[in-house]
């Protein structure tokens, strides 16, 4: 999922990239790619780790509710990104994508040092879970 | 398994009280400056040098750094405090008097105002210090930012014990020859707590605000036990070479931390990132001429310039690029959930008035290392120190009011 994190990086870097050349089409189309990796990748956590998660823990008012509430404001600020670049709107881009970065990246890194190795201890065995995060990451180009 | 809650991270106004402290500190540095600034560049030793040594060091990197932790701590280590709203209002007018009290004990060689900064500074610590330990052992996080966050809280609890041990000297109470644990208090300050408290936001915020790749685990794994180990060197081993290692490992981490930065994904750059550069910049510069200073080459103009380069060049600029990205933030995820249409973070800043600040900065620290050579230069660096505070606290305010703004339009009074 770590690894995931990171490809989902690159393609912001993209579309940011190619918002600070001017080349919005690039632009659209590298936010629309960022908002479906991202959205694929909260659907795994939301639908088969978290909960598996919640069950094995009995922690549903913990961590996992903190990281859906941040899923739904990423969705928000993802919304206006993917609408900022295919408006061509260099300012609401900007606006967007700055306060989205760190969300995101500050919600990879709660993830990744806490909430990730919580999960590899208490669910690290259950197959449904593997299987989930490997169909993920199986779309990760090499 | 423990129970975790990242929500525990306090609200903004925790950190926030210290962070809208700081640039008061920058103003006062200023005023010094212009009043009598040419006594601090006769000697690092003088009265003026060493007030302003610690309104940088005491005062603005202690509160920012102070506040930092009682939102990084939570966030980024799971290491909840306990109570911090109520934890937090002792640490910080203890921390912030105390501070004001060193700097008048200092300039105007004042007993009794020694004797109040290390009752205050001394209390505020001791408050903090074992709250923060028992905060960072509990947790169930595992980083190599919360190893580098232990040995910093270390640092500074034993950097404060030498200075208060070294204030009481100054007041007459105990005997003149503790001022020898100047050396261990310097490095323990300036190394340990701040060097790795950087460290450890930096392995953090650097790959965040860059899209940098992170910092060599192995480099991440041994910093902060490297500095531990280089100061103990440098204390124990009496010989001034004994102090090589330490800057060797200072620098170290500012030659990653542009090699990661050389190496950003993200197109665009911002003050924050410029703000990062000069400080790795200036932080190799102060650790070559920290070289000819400890073996007391080229004379006293040499240590003044390696505190100016180091504390205004590395700290200040660190902190000043990290406040631009953080109290926007911190307020936005705040508010966002409790206001519908909160200012996106980026117009909640004057962006040119930022550039502008970067700009007198970049001047300050060229006009403060000229002052070192050439002493009249102190009056335009002052000048430039109080507009720099200005500067700073005057976009900090404007996000706090931006923030007040948007929470009033939800709870009319």
């Amino acid at each position: 999922m770590a690894a995931h994190h990171t490809y989902c990086d690159d393609v912001f870097a993209q579309a940011e990239a190619a918002a600070e050349r001017g080349d919005w089409p690039a632009c659209a189309q590298a936010a629309a790619q960022f908002r479906d990796d991202v959205l694929a990748h909260f659907a795994i956590e939301e639908d088969a780790i978290f909960p598996a998660f919640e069950a094995a823990t009995g922690m549903t008012e913990g961590p996992t509710r903190v990281m859906r509430g941040e899923h739904v404001q990423m969705r928000e600020l993802m919304t206006l990104l993917v609408d900022a670049a295919s408006a061509a709107d260099a300012g609401a881009f900007s606006d967007a994508a700055e306060t989205l970065l760190i969300l995101l990246q500050q919600h990879n890194m709660k993830e990744e040092n806490i909430l990730y190795p919580m999960c590899d201890q208490a669910v690290g065995a259950n197959p449904a879970v593997d299987a989930a995060v490997d169909g993920l990451v199986s779309k990760v180009p090499s | 398994m423990q129970a975790l809650s990242f929500e525990q991270a306090p609200p903004p106004f925790v950190p926030l009280r210290f962070f809208l402290t700081a640039p008061v500190f920058l103003l006062m540095a200023g005023v010094l400056l212009l009043a009598d600034g040419q006594v601090a560049m006769a000697s690092r030793w003088t009265p003026t040098a060493l007030a302003l040594t610690h309104l940088m060091t005491a005062g603005f990197m202690l509160q920012v750094m102070l506040g930092a932790l009682f939102q990084l701590m939570p966030v980024a280590a799971g290491a909840n405090l306990w109570r911090p709203r109520l934890l937090a209002m002792p640490v910080h007018l203890l921390s912030a008097v105390g501070a004001v009290l060193l700097v008048l004990g200092f300039h105007h060689q004042i007993a009794w105002a020694y004797q109040g900064a290390v009752v205050a500074l001394g209390a505020s610590v001791l408050l903090f210090f074992p709250a923060a330990m028992i905060a960072l052992w509990r947790t169930p996080g595992r980083s190599h930012s919360l190893v580098a966050i232990r040995i910093a809280l270390l640092a500074l609890f034993f950097a404060v014990l030498a200075g208060v041990t070294m204030a009481l000297a100054r007041a007459g109470i105990i005997d003149t020859w503790w001022l020898r644990l100047s050396p261990g208090h310097v490095a323990l300050g300036l190394g340990g707590w701040g060097g790795v408290l950087v460290a450890a936001a930096g392995y953090l915020v650097v790959p965040m605000f860059q899209l940098t790749p992170a910092y060599p685990v192995w480099f991440a794994r041994s910093f902060a036990g490297a500095v531990a180990v280089a100061i103990g060197v440098g204390v124990v081993v009496p010989h001034a070479a004994a102090w090589l290692p330490l800057v060797g490992v200072i620098a170290l981490f500012a030659a990653v931390t542009v090699d990661r930065q050389q190496r950003r994904r993200r197109a665009k750059v911002d003050a924050t990132y410029h703000f990062w550069r000069l400080a790795m910049g200036c932080t190799l510069a102060a650790c070559a001429l920290a070289v000819p200073a400890m073996f007391q080459w080229g004379g006293n103009a040499v240590p003044i310039a390696v505190g100016i380069l180091a504390i205004l060049g590395g700290f200040v600029s660190v902190i000043a690029g990290m406040l631009y990205k953080i109290v926007p933030f911190i307020l936005w995820l705040y508010l966002q959930p409790r206001v519908k249409g909160v200012p996106p973070m980026t117009r909640m800043l004057n962006e040119r008035w930022v550039t502008w600040h970067w700009r007198c900065h970049v001047a300050l620290v060229g006009v403060c290392v000229l002052a070192t050579v050439w002493w009249p230069m102190v009056y335009p660096a002052g000048v430039l120190m109080i507009a720099c505070g200005l500067l700073l606290g005057g976009q900090l305010l404007r996000v706090v009011g931006h923030a007040r703004a948007a929470l009033r339009r939800v709870q009319p009074s």
